[in-house]
C-alpha cells in the first residue's frame, strides 16, 4: 500500500510515555495536519518516524517497506523528509546553495567525481541550479537566491527550509511548526506556499502546527494527539465538531488554543 | 599482592596529581566553556618557581609563596587574554589561544629558571615507610591528604560560600546570573585563579618525587585533560575519579604489562570509555532538541 | 564565454607563484625552507577540509604524517620496494587505519573528539618510538633516496619541483572538491547535521571519508618529507606537530584552501626567524600566536578577502 502507516508506535523516555500506542496512516497526497496541546507528542512522533530517536515499540511502514528506526538519510532516499521546529539552516551558505544541498541525492555527489570535476558534473550542477531557482520561485525567494542565508528574515528562512526539503523530491514531507514565530502576513505567505507545494510537487504533507486558522484552512485531514494518544481524526469539520477535542483543549491551560478552536468552529 | 598494592599506591598518588590538574580544566570549562591547554603549565610553575626561589636560599614558605605569586600573575594574564576572545571566537580558536599561552609560559619559564631539571625537597624527607611490606614515600601520603583537602575545600567553596554559589550560578546561566547582579568579570577571574592554584598545588606536590623542567607542563596538560574528559568535564567528583582511574590504570599497566606502553594503554582506555559513554564516566547525558 | 574562467584565476596565480619562488629565493637553505612549507601545506589542505570545512577537530594528524614517513623509510630501506610503491602503500595503510579508527570516534563531538584524536595520535607515536626494531626508536632512522623511473631525486631543486607540483595538484583537487556537491555536503553537515541527514546526506560516512582522505594526504606528505630530508624521527608524529598543523590552518584561515598555504608558510618561516632570538624564541612564538588569533580572528586569507570585497564596493 502507498503512504505511511504507523502501527502501535510507542516512545518512552524513562518513565515518561511520550507516545503511547499510536496507530495512524497518511495517504500519498494531500495535507494532513497533526495538532494537539504542547507535550501531546507531535514532535516526538515526527522524530520517531524520521529517525531522530528509535521508537520503544511499534512499526512504521512506508510504501510497503518497514522503515522503523531507519536513520534520516536512508529515509530521504525513500522519499521521506522534514523541516524543523527550530530552524536548521546551513548558515554559512547562500540561499541558493541551501536548496542545492537539498538536491544532494540527485547530484553527482561522489568523492572522486568531485575531485576531478568533469564536464558531466558541471552540466548536472547547471541543471540543478535551474531547478533550485524554480523552487525558490515557488517559495517567493528567487530574488534573494545569492544572498547569504543568514541575511534572511525569519519567515523567509521558514520558506527556505520548505524549498530545501522539496528539493529532495519527497513523497512524504513533515513540516514541524512551519509558521511558529511568524507574523500574520508571513503566515499567509506560508499557507500559500504549503498549498502550492502540496499541489505542484505531488507530495503528501504532514503539518504539525499550533495555529488553528492555518490548520483548518489548508488541511484535508486533521488528527488530534493528546498525552501520547490519538484523540480524534477526520476532516477539519469533523474534528472541530468532535466534543472530545473541545474538551481536551479546554481542559488544558492553553485556553488561547481553545479559543482559537471555538473561533474557527463558531 | 604486595606488588599490586605497591602499584596501586603509586597509581593513586600519580592519579591525585592528574585529578588536581583535571579539576583546573573542569573549573574553567564549567564557567567559560573553554578548554585551557595551558593548565599543565601551572604545575610546572608551581614546581620550578619554588625550586628557583630555593636556589636563592629563600626559606621554603617564602619560596612557595613566590611561586604562587608568579603563577597567579600568569593566571590573571591568561584570564585577560582568553576571556576577551571568548565572547566571539569559536572553540577551536580558543584552544589555539590557550596553546599559544602555554608556549609563551614555557618560554617565560625558560628565561626565568633555565633549561635544567629541578627538584624540591619533601618536608618529610625521602625515607620510605613500610606498611605490610609496601614501601610508601611520606610525600605520597602528603599528596593524597592534600588532594582530599583541596577537593573538600573546593566543594565547600562552591556549595557553602556566597561567591562560590555565585560562580556556580554564572556557570549554569551567565545571562540570568548577571541580571541578578553577579559580576561575571570577577567570576571568570576567580575561576582562572582557582584553576591556577590547583595546578600549582599539584606542582608543589609532585616535584619532590619527579623532577620538573620548563617543558614538563605539556604532559600534565594532556593527562589532566584526559582526567577531566573521563569525568565528564563538569563534575568535581567525576574528575577526581577520572584522575585516580587514569593514574591507577597507568601504574598497573606499567607494572604488569609494559612500562613503555603505559601511556598507550591509558589513552586506549580513554578512547574506549568515550565510545561507550560519550559524556564521560560520570557525565550526564544530554538529549539535544531538534 | 570569457577567455579565462574567473574561478580558475587563484589556481593560475598559485602556479605562477610556485614557478617564481625558486628564482626569488634560490639559495640552498631558502629552497629547503620552501620544500618544508610545501610539504606542510599539503597536510594542511587536507586537515582544513576536515577541520575547517567539515568542522571535525583532529589533534592527531601528525601521527598519520608519521606513518607515511615510516612506511617510506621501512618499505624502501628494509624491503627494497620502489619509493613510489612504498608511498602509495603508506597512503593506503594510513587511510584504511584512519577509516577504521575514525568510524567509531567520529561519532564523538567537540572536545571529546579532540581527546580521542589526541589519544590515537599519542598511541601511534608511542608505537613508532617503542618498536625500535622496525622504526629505529626515539632517534629515528635514515631514509633511502627516492628514485623515479630509475632516476635518483637529488638536491633542493629537484625536490622543490616535486613538492611544488604535488602541492599544485592537491590544491587543484581540493578546489574542485570544495565546489562540488560532495564539498557542499561537507559544509552542510558542519552547519546542521539534522538538516543534512534530512537532505539524504550520510553524515557519518562523509565524516569518516574526509577523515581518511585527509589522513591519506598527510601520509603522502610524510613520505615526501622522509625522502626529502633522508631522515625520520618519531617527533614528526608528536602531539605538538599535530597542533602545529591545526595552528597553521587557524592562522591561514579555517575552511580556506589558500589559507592553508599561507598558514603553513608563516608557521614554517616564523620559527626560523625567531631562532635568532635563541632563549626568547618560545616566548616570542607564543605571544605572536596569541596576537595573530586576536587580530585576525577569521584567519589571514579570509580577512584579506573581506578587506578586498569591502574595498571593491
Amino acid at each position: 500500500m502507498s503512504g505511511l502507516s504507523i502501527n502501535d508506535l510507542k516512545v518512552h523516555f524513562g518513565g515518561i510515555r511520550a507516545l503511547d500506542g499510536v496507530d495512524l496512516t497518511f495517504g500519498s497526497s494531500g495535507i494532513h495536519a497533526l495538532i494537539g496541546p504542547n507535550g501531546a507528542g507531535k514532535t516526538t512522533l515526527v522524530n520517531a518516524v524520521t529517525g531522530v530517536y528509535a521508537p520503544t515499540a511499534g512499526r512504521v511502514l512506508f510504501d510497503g517497506h518497514d522503515i522503523t528506526g531507519l536513520p534520516a538519510h536512508k529515509l530521504a532516499t525513500l522519499g521521506v523528509t522534514r523541516t524543523f521546529q527550530n530552524l536548521q539552516i546551513f548558515w554559512t551558505m547562500s540561499v541558493l546553495e541551501n536548496v542545492l544541498a537539498g538536491f544532494h541525492l540527485d547530484s553527482s555527489a561522489g568523492f572522486l567525481r568531485g575531485l576531478l570535476r568533469g564536464p558531466a558534473l558541471v552540466r548536472r550542477e547547471r541543471e540543478l541550479t535551474t531547478a533550485a531557482l524554480g523552487l525558490l520561485r515557488l517559495v517567493n525567494l528567487e530574488a534573494k537566491a545569492n544572498n547569504p542565508a543568514d541575511a534572511l528574515a525569519y519567515g523567509e528562512l521558514k520558506r527556505l527550509e520548505i524549498a530545501r526539503a522539496l528539493a529532495g523530491r519527497p513523497k512524504l514531507l513533515f513540516l514541524d511548526e512551519p509558521v511558529a514565530g511568524c507574523t500574520q502576513s508571513e503566515k499567509c505567505d506560508l499557507a500559500e506556499v504549503i498549498r502550492n507545494a502540496a499541489r505542484e510537487s505531488a507530495v503528501s504533507v504532514v503539518l504539525i502546527e499550533h495555529d488553528m486558522r492555518l490548520v483548518m484552512a489548508v488541511s484535508d485531514r486533521v488528527t488530534v494527539l493528546a498525552q501520547g494518544r490519538i484523540l480524534s481524526t477526520g476532516t477539519p469539520s469533523e474534528v472541530r465538531a468532535d466534543p472530545k477535542v473541545i474538551t481536551a483543549y479546554l481542559g488544558t491551560t492553553q485556553s488561547h488554543l481553545a479559543e482559537q478552536v471555538h473561533a474557527v468552529a463558531g | 599482592m604486595v606488588d599490586f598494592l605497591q602499584f596501586l599506591v603509586a597509581g593513586l598518588s600519580q592519579g591525585a596529581i592528574y585529578a588536581l590538574v583535571g579539576l583546573g580544566f573542569s573549573v574553567i570549562y564549567r564557567a567559560t566553556h573553554i578548554v585551557n591547554f595551558a593548565q599543565g603549565e601551572f604545575v610546572m610553575i608551581g614546581g620550578l618557581g619554588t625550586a628557583g626561589a630555593l636556589s636563592f636560599a629563600l626559606p621554603m614558605p617564602l619560596a612557595i609563596l613566590s611561586a604562587l605569586v608568579a603563577g597567579c600573575v600568569a593566571a590573571l594574564v591568561l584570564d585577560l587574554i582568553v576571556i576577551r576572545l571568548a565572547r566571539f571566537a569559536p572553540a577551536l580558536l580558543l584552544i589555539i589561544v590557550t596553546i599559544g599561552a602555554s608556549v609563551a609560559l614555557r618560554g617565560a619559564a625558560q628565561l626565568a629558571w633555565g633549561r635544567n631539571f629541578h627538584s624540591i625537597p619533601s618536608p618529610f624527607g625521602s625515607e620510605p615507610l613500610h606498611v605490610y611490606g609496601v614501601a610508601i614515600m611520606p610525600q605520597v601520603i602528603l599528596i593524597l591528604v592534600t588532594t582530599v583537602g583541596a577537593v573538600v575545600g573546593l566543594q565547600w567553596f562552591f556549595r557553602r560560600t556566597r561567591f562560590g554559589q555565585a560562580m556556580l550560578a554564572a556557570a549554569i546561566n551567565p545571562t540570568a546570573a548577571s541580571l541578578v547582579g553577579i559580576e561575571l568579570r570577577h567570576v571568570y577571574t576567580a575561576t582562572f585563579l582557582i584553576a591556577g592554584l590547583l595546578g600549582m598545588i599539584a606542582g608543589l606536590l609532585i616535584t619532590p618525587l619527579a623532577m620538573v623542567h620548563f617543558e614538563s607542563g605539556l604532559a600534565f596538560s594532556l593527562k589532566g585533560f584526559a582526567a577531566a574528559i573521563l569525568g565528564g568535564l563538569g563534575s568535581v567528583p567525576g574528575v577526581v575519579a577520572g584522575g585516580l582511574l587514569l593514574g591507577v590504570v597507568e601504574s598497573l599497566s606499567a607494572g604488569y604489562v609494559s612500562s613503555a606502553y603505559k601511556d598507550a594503554i591509558a589513552f586506549l582506555l580513554i578512547i574506549v570509555v568515550l565510545l561507550t559513554r560519550p559524556e564521560g564516566v560520570f557525565g550526564r547525558r544530554s538529549t539535544g532538541r531538534v | 564565454m570569457p577567455f579565462f574562467p574567473a574561478h580558475k584565476l587563484p589556481l593560475a596565480v598559485l602556479g605562477l607563484v610556485l614557478v617564481a619562488l625558486p628564482f626569488l629565493f634560490g639559495g640552498k637553505y631558502q629552497l629547503s625552507i620552501l620544500i618544508l612549507i610545501g610539504i606542510s601545506a599539503i597536510v594542511c589542505v587536507g586537515i582544513n577540509l576536515l577541520v575547517g570545512v567539515a568542522g571535525q577537530i583532529s589533534l592527531g594528524h601528525a601521527a598519520f604524517f608519521g606513518i607515511g614517513s615510516y612506511a617510506s623509510a621501512v618499505f624502501t630501506g628494509d624491503y627494497g620496494w620502489n619509493g613510489i610503491l612504498a608511498m602509495f602503500a603508506g597512503i593506503l595503510i594510513t587511510s584504511v587505519l584512519a577509516a577504521t579508527v575514525g568510524w567509531p570516534i567520529l561519532r564523538l563531538k567537540g572536545h571529546y573528539l579532540a581527546m580521542a584524536t589526541l589519544g590515537v595520535g599519542l598511541v601511534i607515536q608511542l608505537l613508532l618510538i617503542q618498536e625500535a626494531g622496525i622504526t629505529g626508536g626515539p632517534d629515528g632512522r635514515a631514509v633511502k633516496a627516492l628514485t623515479i623511473f630509475g632516476l635518483r631525486v637529488k638536491g633542493e631543486w629537484a625536490w622543490y619541483c616535486i613538492v611544488a607540483g604535488a602541492l599544485f595538484v592537491v590544491v587543484w583537487g581540493a578546489q574542485n572538491l570544495m565546489s562540488s556537491p560532495w564539498g557542499r555536503a561537507l559544509r552542510a553537515l558542519h552547519a546542521s547535521e539534522p538538516a543534512s541527514a534530512a537532505a539524504g546526506i550520510d553524515v557519518h560516512q562523509m565524516k569518516v571519508a574526509i577523515f581518511a582522505a585527509s589522513a591519506g594526504l598527510a601520509s603522502f606528505a610524510g613520505s615526501l618529507y622522509a625522502h626529502a630530508l633522508a631522515f625520520v624521527t618519531p617527533d614528526q608524529a608528536s602531539f605538538l606537530h599535530s597542533v602545529e598543523f591545526v595552528v597553521m590552518i587557524v592562522v591561514g584561515g579555517l575552511g580556506s584552501v589558500y589559507g592553508s598555504l599561507v598558514g603553513a608558510a608563516i608557521l614554517i618561516v616564523l620559527p626560523q626567524v625567531l631562532s635568532s632570538l635563541s632563549d626568547y624564541e618560545n616566548l616570542a612564538f607564543g605571544v605572536l600566536l596569541i596576537l595573530v588569533v586576536y587580530l585576525l580572528r577569521k584567519g589571514i586569507v579570509p580577512t584579506l578577502r573581506l578587506i578586498a570585497v569591502g574595498g571593491g564596493r
